[in-house]
């Protein structure tokens, strides 16, 4: 993960701006304001100005800034608006029903988000560094592929080697983990346990092979590494995708119930809009 | 081993298309067809190409980017050798990620509509339990007029002009002596304080935030009519155990003209608090400390400490005086009975003159020798205009009594008047009773009274002591008197010995050591009980009433509140303008835990923490000030204290923000006013059935 | 070269470009001007002249109103008239539409805004009306012989200027040795019968018949060099009358045997030996510095003898030059020092060399001192290592090399990806699908160098050989910037330029109707087009691939601009 001073520079700048309304909201505290009028707009304002992330993406034939910038601008917005949803809440703990759910489904987001950056900063990089690139899409295509190859070559040793050692060793220890991605956690994780362990049991079963057979297991062994690449890929591109399962849903639960507070609080204030 | 799983060429790698919404069903197999599904997620894949009859054979038409020509060939009868069994196409990543988003916003809003119209709708929108104070508020409507519009009301409230004021009168329903106003006082009042507050004000702008709110020009919220709404400082649904009556320093420094920083930065200075009055009682302790009680014939009477005298009230806030048995009779207790009340005292008259020139005034005792009228006789005859002309005549010829030889027949003929005003006043209080007295007082002074004030003012004054004045002084009284208003002509003048007591009695004086009536010469006096006498309380609470302002009321005033007076009550019991009439200071202060006033301060919070000095550590006597001085009128606010003033630095060296707190309210109240405790109304009739 | 003697043919005539061509047609051709006046013993036993007229001629016929070359197409033919006559269009150029190709023009806010809703939900839908008909120009034959035709001859005559080259006529030689567009577009006046000649038969025919070089050599020095040598700073501040005098004076050099596109991938295979041993030298580092090095067409790269190793340091491509800092190093200090590095080709490279007297006496007395180069730096062999190399460069070496290697050096707006930034969330192509009719135009995979990707994407070439051959004239440069694009209604699906693409940048798709089913023709086979980047031509601010990624993993890069490319890989 590159995380250079100039990142810290504009997370400082959001949390000074966040700082600037803060003061603002303590002014209009001390003066028998209600200051989370002020700060509750901005951060709705701000959650929507979040979402035109993705109406952005959804326009890509319009010059509308590239969507970097509408990414920087989105992070460091979230940035401003996490503390701000600190200073609404007045830093407190919510107690009513649709404003706990709504602090749960922030936070929810909030730290989704803070998680999504960090994952879009640091896994990139893991998967440049192992593996094949592949397309997320296509992996099935690949496993498959590497399957079948697998299989062949089980019953191609039988074939050429009048031996089932490599067929058996296949069958038992190899054969079901090729049918699936596996090994999501170990990848996510960076732990290579089951590598570790096929590689201590191919050393186990050379023994037991004679030399054609050995040519055989080399070419099943890189198979295998292949395929726990193609897992690796798997798990994290599938982590990278993820985490946007958790973070737009959770968006728009949000903004719904965002509206219906604001209806909710300007109506039993009595304050007019 | 070099493998490589995937191949970038035209043939190999068609375009990934992550942006169709479905996929197609044999992908997870890793097969998926190149027909791939079609709208809404239908699988259209029927066979791999549609083979093309060239003569009598069929030929295959597959394309050379899917692999070009099959070698089996089409089948006999025409159709592909290789069909593509249907599949279930899968939604796209992003087409799950939308349903999963469309889901739970529809759980959101079914949640929402379920559990809202439900019985739980009011703890569903509730933003938080109410603070254990208002524990008893029920529904939202209970505070909230908008409530029972419903979703579309509420909608429609966010537009209309605001419903806060509304909000208000449900406060104020149950919160009853309070009112938007600030500190319940109307703006004249607030302008008057700011007006001195300004005065006071040193030069600073207040707090951080303040200065920031002044620079913007935040105004304080108020409705038109320059209320402010109760929750403004009051913030309800932040959990059962919050303070909704907190209030931070900015908050007050908001409305207040005179801003400053903190207690110990800019606070004005406390300058007469808390002797803002003269003290109702009036004590000295100044000339009591360093004079009295140095006196060796006092000294051991003398009070050890201020506590002695001095005791905090229940609430531990004021420091109370204790009774003048405990505290003061010991030396002042015995002079207080002194000095009678004279009620009636006949004047003396030059009778020989009188009787030279055959004026006919009937009996009069030769040695009645008052040289000055009764106050409370002139009260009581203020209604005779002959004899109020009479006594004013006689005022200003500087008439002597006892010299009556040269006066001209117009004084006589007052002389005359005032005689038998006196002998009627008598005879009808003898006829009449003190009904008469009541009656008179009402014509004269406009003052009604019941009769047992009345007995109260006349002290039980016995009938039998009344006749027996009549009795010895004027022994003819009801014929004289019926006669002179019959107009007929009196008998000649009567001078008769001075009345003299039985010998195997003792004499009316002795009799009434303790307090009560007895005639001395010519005079019916009273003698004070001692202190706290009824009669005098009552003579003097009459006097102060508002009809005593003038007229002849005025006059018993001036005559009893004299240091030199009966009793001398008005040495120590200060008298007030009030607003109507003037007022005793029976007492010193009393508590009153009803009534919240600006400042307080608890004195027993502080005990524990004076040091050697004790009280003196705040209150330091001070020698020069002309504390008497300030009881020479009647009005309490002008006023020089015994003490010196309060040194500020002595609080502020405890109340700072991290030491002792320095909240305004720690000192100060908002609300202002009488505030009796609820007063629940029991329908006695229905609580017994 | 060790080893018996035997005779190479050269390695094209595997792959003659006819195998249809007689041995009477042979000799017909050797029969005719200019063929018949050559010497046959100049051309060596492995490469007579009959040979090159059997593999690298072929004889086209094309009827009346067969479009022959268009303007600004690539082709690396030339053409002589063997009957019949074909006519120039001189003035007005004939409407792109009328070549087949595309109207350009860019969309306005509601059209773009309009991609929206008006976007198929299914791939590759055409609308199948528009497939046939419409056109004024119609189609004759198959596949690569296909010839496209002018509806309307007279018309055409009516409205446009144009000339007739009678029988004999040799033309495209110029455009076909230097892959420079065409200058004017020519078609069949009746029936006509050209010889096409492809360019290798010309280099090698140039190069050993005098008479045909020079009259190659002059045509080229009388269009074409003038206005190169204008092109370059160096010789701006000349007149009229001295550049003529310098391009006078100017000598054509080619190198190397191979056309770079087709033997890259071969070259991938061998070692780096064998590699180093197939770049020809252009100019050798430390040999006598004999004059400023111009490339005319090609690749070269510029490299350094490190011990056994010649790393690369830059590349240079069409119109940029090499030598100039030694020359007036020399010129300034009187010295003689040799060049400091190697250029060596890629493939086969056209170099223009000005001769060192030439700059010496006429174009550096007068040149201003801005033009001036920075000092040259004398490289000592202690200071050198491969590493200094590699620091010495933008980019790191190894990247360098990859680059050079896969010939990615002839991009103009390669689809480079950052993987280390990438998150694989395929906004890019959503974009590019969003922008082309709900269809992405490149595949986001391809080459990897480290953290490097060059994309499956249209680099929209310097040289873009996917131009040649192609029957219809579908494939070529937009009138707006010089993209690549591929009219889509022209298209016929012959592949030829996706088979020629060498970065495989091209795809093919089998076309569907609105309905989603594939287009079939009379013989059931499903129609394909050929597709690809077309670096969103018609759309309101360019690339929306580039514009769409969120972390800014994914650029358009010009390959001669290096400092761009390492800035952006090295931004936080």
């Amino acid at each position: 993960m590159i995380i250079t001073k100039a990142h810290f520079v504009r997370i400082l700048i959001a949390l000074f701006l966040a700082g600037v309304v803060f003061v603002l909201s303590e002014t209009l505290d001390s003066a028998l304001w209600e200051p989370a009028y002020l700060t509750g707009w901005l951060l709705f304002g701000g959650m929507i100005v979040l979402t035109f992330l993705n109406v952005r993406k959804k326009l890509p034939f319009l010059p509308l800034f590239n969507v970097r910038s509408w990414v920087r601008v989105h992070i460091y917005l979230g940035w401003f608006i996490l503390a701000l949803f600190a200073i609404h809440l007045d830093f407190r703990v919510p107690n009513g029903g649709v404003e706990t759910t709504m602090a749960v489904l922030f936070v929810v987001v909030g730290v989704s988000g803070i998680f999504g950056a960090w994952l879009s900063k640091s896994f990139p990089r893991r998967l440049t560094r192992r593996g094949e690139e592949v397309i997320f899409e296509r992996i099935p295509v690949f496993a498959a592929q590497l399957r079948e190859a697998a299989d062949d070559l089980a019953s191609y040793s039988v074939e050429q080697t009048e031996s089932t050692s490599i067929a058996d060793f296949y069958a038992n220890n190899l054969k079901s983990w090729f049918t699936r991605p596996a090994d999501y956690l170990q990848h996510i994780v960076e732990l290579n346990t089951r590598q570790y362990k096929f590689d201590q049991e191919f050393d186990t079963l050379r023994r037991y092979l004679n030399p054609k057979e050995q040519e055989i297991v080399d070419e099943l062994h890189a198979l295998v590494r292949k395929k726990s690449d193609l897992d690796y890929h798997y798990a994290l591109q599938r982590t990278l995708k993820g985490w946007l399962f958790i973070h737009i849903p959770a968006t728009y639960a949000l903004l719904t119930l965002a509206a219906v507070h604001i209806v909710l609080v300007h109506a039993f204030t009595g304050a007019q809009l | 081993m070099n493998l490589k799983l995937q191949r970038f060429d035209y043939r190999s790698s068609k375009y990934e298309r992550p942006n169709q919404d479905w996929t197609c069903g044999r992908l997870a197999q890793g097969k998926p067809c190149r027909m791939g599904p079609g709208v809404g997620g239908v699988c259209r894949a029927m066979a791999e190409c549609r083979p093309l009859k060239k003569g009598d054979r069929w030929v295959c038409t597959r394309s050379d980017t899917s692999g070009g020509k099959c070698a089996t060939g089409p089948l006999p009868d025409g159709s592909c050798c290789n069909p593509i069994p249907p599949c279930s196409p899968q939604p796209s990543m992003r087409r799950k990620r939308g349903m999963l988003t469309r889901y739970a916003i529809a759980t959101i809003v079914g949640l929402l509509l379920i559990i809202g119209a439900g019985s739980y709708g009011d703890a569903l929108f509730s933003p938080g339990p109410l603070s254990s104070s208002h524990a008893e508020v029920g529904e939202c409507a209970d505070c909230h007029s908008v409530s029972e519009r419903g979703p579309l009301g509420w909608m429609n409230a966010m537009f209309s002009p605001h419903t806060e004021a509304e909000d208000v009168k449900n406060c104020v329903a149950c919160h009853t002596q309070r009112d938007g106003l600030a500190h319940n006082q109307t703006a004249d009042v607030l302008a008057a304080l700011s007006e001195k507050a300004m005065a006071r004000a040193n030069d600073s702008r207040g707090p951080f935030t303040t200065q920031i709110a002044a620079s913007l020009g935040v105004p304080v919220r108020t409705n038109a009519e320059g209320e402010v709404a109760c929750r403004s400082c009051h913030q309800e649904h932040r959990g059962i155990d919050a303070e909704i009556a907190e209030l931070t320093n900015a908050n007050c420094q908001s409305c207040h003209t005179a801003k400053f920083e903190s207690f110990s930065k800019g606070h004005p200075e406390f300058t007469s608090y808390p002797y803002e009055r003269r003290t109702r009682i009036q004590f000295n302790h100044q000339s009591h400390i360093s004079k009295y009680f140095q006196d060796d014939n006092f000294k051991n009477q003398a009070p050890a400490t201020c506590r002695t005298c001095h005791l905090p009230d229940d609430q531990g806030k004021l420091m109370l005086i204790g009774g003048f048995e405990e505290n003061c009779a010991a030396c002042h207790g015995e002079f207080i009975a002194d000095k009678p009340l004279i009620a009636l005292t006949l004047p003396g008259l030059d009778l020989e003159t009188l009787e030279e020139y055959e004026i006919r005034i009937g009996e009069w005792p030769v040695y009645a020798e008052a040289e000055e009228f009764s106050p409370i006789v002139d009260v009581l005859l203020a209604g005779d205009e002959d004899y109020v002309a009479a006594r004013a005549a006689l005022l200003e010829e500087e008439i002597d009594l006892f010299d009556l030889t040269e006066v001209e027949d117009e004084i006589m003929e007052h002389v005359v008047t005032i005689v038998w005003a006196y002998k009627g006043l008598i005879y009808d209080i003898l006829t009449e009773g003190p009904a008469l007295i009541q009656e008179r007082l009402a014509e004269n002074t406009g003052v009604e009274l019941s009769a047992e004030s009345v007995n109260a003012l006349i002290g039980n004054l016995h009938l039998d002591t009344l006749t027996q004045v009549q009795e010895d002084w004027f022994p003819d009284l009801y014929a004289e008197v019926e006669a002179y208003r019959d107009d007929l002509t009196v008998s000649a003048l009567l001078i008769e010995d001075e009345p003299e007591g039985n010998e195997f009695t003792t004499d009316s004086e002795t009799w009434s050591e303790g307090g009560g009536w007895f005639t001395e010469g010519y005079s019916l006096n009273y003698k004070l009980s001692g202190h706290g006498d009824d009669v005098m309380q009552a003579w003097l609470n009459l006097a102060a009433s508002p009809a005593a302002d003038e007229g002849p009321l005025a006059e018993v005033l001036n005559q009893l509140a004299d240091a030199k007076g009966p009793g001398g009550c008005i040495t120590c019991h200060s008298i007030d303008t009030v607003e109507e009439g003037k007022a005793v200071n029976w007492h010193g202060r009393k508590a009153e835990p009803q009534v919240a006033v600006f400042s307080e301060f608890v004195h027993a919070k502080h005990f524990s923490l004076i040091g050697d000095q004790g009280c003196a550590t705040c209150h330091q006597i001070d020698s020069e000030a002309d504390y008497e001085g300030s009881f020479a009128d009647y009005d309490s606010s002008s006023f020089v204290s015994n003490f010196k003033p309060l040194d500020q630095q002595v609080c502020a060296d405890c109340h700072t923000a991290e030491v002792a707190g320095n909240t305004c309210t720690m000192c100060h109240n908002y609300h202002v006013g009488v505030f009796p405790p609820a007063a629940v109304d029991t329908d006695m009739m229905a609580a017994g059935q | 070269m060790d080893g018996p003697l035997v005779i190479q043919r050269p390695m094209r005539w595997d792959n003659p470009f006819s195998p249809d061509m007689t041995d009477e047609q042979v000799d017909r051709i050797a029969g005719l001007e200019p063929f018949k006046s050559m010497d046959e013993n100049s051309f060596p036993s492995s490469m007579s002249l009959r040979d090159i007229i059997r593999n690298d001629m072929r004889i086209q016929h094309y009827r009346e109103g067969d479009i022959v070359v268009r303007k600004d197409d690539y082709g690396n033919s030339a053409f002589m008239i063997l009957k019949g006559a074909v006519r120039l269009v001189i003035s007005p150029d004939l409407p792109d539409a009328t070549l087949g190709r595309q109207q350009q023009k860019r969309r306005g806010l509601l059209s773009a805004l309009g991609q929206l809703w008006s976007n198929p939900s299914t791939p590759e839908v055409r609308d199948p009306n528009r497939l046939s008909g419409g056109n004024s120009t119609g189609q004759r034959g198959e596949g690569e012989n296909s010839h496209t035709f002018l509806q309307d001859v007279p018309m055409i005559l009516k409205n446009h200027q144009t000339d007739v080259m009678p029988e004999g006529t040799f033309f495209g030689e110029l455009a076909a040795l230097g892959r420079t567009p065409r200058q004017l577009t020519l078609f069949a006046d009746g029936d006509t019968e050209l010889l096409e000649i492809r360019w290798q038969g010309i280099r090698d025919i140039r190069r050993r018949d005098d008479a045909f070089r020079t009259h190659i050599d002059n045509l080229y020095r009388e269009r074409s060099l003038i206005s190169h040598l204008r092109a370059l700073p160096m010789f701006q501040h000349l007149d009229d009358d001295t550049i003529q005098e310098v391009a006078n004076q100017t000598i054509f050099e080619t190198h190397g045997e191979f056309e770079w596109h087709t033997s890259f991938k071969k070259l991938a295979e061998q070692t780096p030996e064998q590699r180093l041993r197939q770049e020809p030298v252009i100019s050798g580092e430390g040999d006598y510095v004999d004059g400023l090095v111009l490339i005319r067409s090609g690749f070269a790269r510029v490299s350094r003898k490190i011990n056994n190793g010649h790393p690369t340091v830059a590349f240079v491509g069409k119109g940029e030059t090499f030598g100039f800092e030694e020359l007036v190093h020399n010129w300034q200090n009187h010295a003689q020092e040799p060049y400091q590095l190697s250029l060596r080709g890629l493939g086969n490279v056209d170099i223009l060399r000005v001769p060192t007297s030439v700059m010496e006496s006429i174009v550096l007395p007068t040149m201003p001192k801005a033009q001036m180069p920075p000092p040259l730096k004398i490289h000592t062999i202690q200071e050198a290592s491969i590493q200094s190399i590699g620091n010495a460069t933008p980019l790191d070496s190894g990247l360098m090399e990859f680059l050079v290697e896969n010939r990615v050096v002839n991009g103009r707006a390669t689809m480079m990806i950052n993987t280390d930034r990438c998150v694989r969330c395929d906004d890019c192509v959503r974009a590019c699908a969003s922008t082309h009719n709900n269809n992405p135009r490149f595949a986001r995979h391809g080459k990897r160098y480290d953290n490097v990707m060059i994309a499956n994407a249209c680099m929209h070439c310097v040289d873009p050989v996917c131009m040649i051959g192609c029957p219809t004239g579908a494939i070529h440069r937009s009138s707006l910037e010089g993209q690549v694009v591929i009219n889509d209604a022209s298209c016929i699906g012959c592949a030829t330029c996706a088979n020629s693409c060498p970065y495989d940048n091209i795809r093919m798709v089998e076309i569907r109707d609105e309905t989603g089913e594939f287009v079939l023709d009379e013989a059931n086979n499903p129609i394909v087009k050929s597709t690809k980047c077309d670096l969103c031509v018609d759309q309101m601010g360019g690339p929306a691939c580039e514009r769409a990624c969120p972390h800014d993993a994914l650029r358009r890069v010009n390959l001669s601009d290096l400092d761009y490319i390492a800035d952006w890989l090295n931004a936080g």
